[in-house]
């Protein structure tokens, strides 16, 4: 099946949801996001499937979300609270999907791409891959309430440490850090993947999937809750003076002059 | 946009949903459910909506699930029955997420899920004729993810009564359990409905959105977490021999000797 930005690839017990977008690095844009919704309800109804991978086409799992349509979009203040929130969703439904998940990054995983990964059950990295999240450095938050999937599998110290100063991490440090399940040369990605859904395939499947269940319900019991405001605190940043001047002062070294406003 | 189980009308400010499958009493169906969600994210692309009613078409607001559809007796496998289950949830989670205030305006049967979305809204109003049963457990069947609203609005023992015992209240006593906000004649109720949009509107858009949601979070904090596993007790129950001896007892009128399996 295939939407505007989406794939969905293979039959029966192993499904590939593939992001589509690769001349735009697979950047998350709204119809991505709508997509992505699409194709979940799409992968419910395959009451077959055991096991989604997925991954990115091109050269880059995600790159973010994407910069240019958000400079674009209107930016009133309900306007700008619509975009993290119809995010939101999106990665709550890939969250909450029934088979288990397998993210299989290569290259980048930035910003909305590493949300998008660390929204699946499980994550296997390239030894080339890169993740970060830079939206400290144009002067907002990480939105889409995906921040807590990253403190849950990094712990809050590791995630103050990207989320506060926005560098890239390189894979042996994600996993280290507990990102990634596994990291394998990049030629190897795509067998790596194929071989840990073949493990999940031998499991039975409804014991598999009323644990995967029962452990995100655990632990991402209040998520929803404390980040219920995040498209607020989005709001809130973006349209910030000091959000102004990071943006101004991205490319160069120099000290900021924060406002406080 | 048209769809085959409801209608969506109104003026920009103060939508309406319309359930639309009267001469069933607006049964919930699998197609209705599907509607519903596309009514919903259309919705929620409509910036300038700032309350939507919740009513519907015919003798009824909604006589609860559709019976006929899935076979009396639950036969479908079991991982299709618990998908089923939880794309129910979804839907209590995409309309009690809503941005516009959601008004339910009830008349008629309002039993088991027309329940479940009355509990969604914000706000109840009733006509003097509806009646209300939660009557899942009649039939041999659990709740889907609505116990957490039922409970903030009428408290835990008056919950215990309207889930277990599953019998049919009038208007006067849900008012005043609390699960109703007012009770108007059957001819007021849709122009009471329209009078609380109106004095929605006449607040500012940002500060009603935001809080709503604080409270809708702090009210619904746990309750993500704690109905995960409602589709698997949907399934157990479905399939329980007793509640197919339930049902078989509801057609024949003879008391069921109970196996305990």
């Amino acid at each position: 099946m295939e939407w505007e930005t989406l794939k969905l690839e293979g039959q029966g017990a192993i499904l590939h949801l593939v992001l589509n977008r690769p001349r735009a690095r697979n950047a998350v844009n709204q119809q991505m996001l709508r997509d992505l919704l699409a194709a979940c309800t799409a992968i419910e109804e395959r009451t077959d499937c055991q096991v989604v991978v997925l991954r990115g086409e091109g050269a880059t799992f995600c790159a973010g979300a994407d910069l240019k349509e958000g400079r674009e979009a209107p930016d009133t203040v309900t306007a700008t609270m619509q975009r993290p929130r119809l995010a939101a969703l999106a990665l709550q439904a890939l969250t909450d999907l029934a088979p288990v998940t397998i993210a299989a990054v290569q290259g980048h995983a930035i910003g909305g791409g590493c949300s998008l990964a660390s929204a699946c059950d499980f994550r296997i990295g390239a030894d080339t891959a890169q993740v970060a999240i830079r939206e400290i450095s144009l002067g907002f938050i990480l939105s889409w309430r995906s921040l807590p999937n990253l403190v849950h599998l990094v712990g809050a110290a590791h995630a103050r440490e990207m989320a506060l100063f926005g560098q890239m991490h390189d894979a042996a440090t994600m996993l280290r850090w507990g990102f990634f399940n596994q990291v394998v040369p990049e030629a190897e990605l795509a067998a790596a993947a194929q071989a840990l859904a073949d493990k999940v395939v031998r499991q039975p499947p409804i014991p598999v999937q009323l644990t995967k269940q029962s452990i995100n319900a655990l632990v991402k019991a209040l998520d929803g809750a404390v980040f219920h405001a995040d498209p607020a605190a989005y709001a809130l940043s973006r349209r910030s003076e000091d959000a102004r001047i990071a943006r101004e002062a991205f490319f160069d070294d120099g000290p900021r002059d924060w406002r406080f406003r | 946009m048209e769809w085959e189980t409801v209608r969506l009308e109104g003026t920009e400010a103060v939508r309406h949903i319309v359930l639309n499958r009267p001469r069933v009493h607006n049964a919930f169906n699998t197609r209705m459910l599907a509607d519903l969600l596309e009514v919903v994210a259309a919705i929620e692309d409509e910036p300038r909506c700032r309350a939507v009613i919740l009513r519907g078409e015919g003798p009824s607001f909604c006589a609860g699930a559709d019976l006929k559809e899935g076979g009396v007796n639950h036969t479908a496998p079991l991982i299709a029955l618990m998908r089923r289950a939880k794309h129910g949830k979804e839907l209590r989670y995409r309309l009690g997420n809503m941005v516009p205030v959601t008004i339910a305006a009830l008349h008629g049967h309002v039993i088991g899920r027309g329940v479940s979305l009355a509990g969604a809204c914000d706000f109840r109003i009733a006509a003097d004729d509806a009646k209300l049963a939660i009557s899942e457990v009649n039939v041999g069947l659990t709740i889907n993810g609505f116990f957490g609203d039922v409970v903030n609005l009428v408290g835990l023992g008056r919950a215990r009564e309207l889930f277990i015992l599953g019998e049919t209240h009038p208007a006067d006593r849900m008012l005043a359990w609390g699960f109703y906000d007012q009770v108007v004649p059957r001819a007021e109720l849709i122009p009471a409905a329209e009078a609380l949009a109106a004095r929605v509107e006449a607040q500012p858009p940002i500060p009603v959105q935001l809080t709503k949601q604080s409270i809708n979070a702090l009210a619904r904090s746990l309750d993500r977490a704690l109905s995960h596993a409602n589709p698997a007790e949907f399934g157990l129950s479905a399939r329980s021999t007793d509640g197919r001896l339930a049902r078989e007892a509801r057609r024949s009128g003879v008391p069921p000797v109970w196996r305990f399996e």
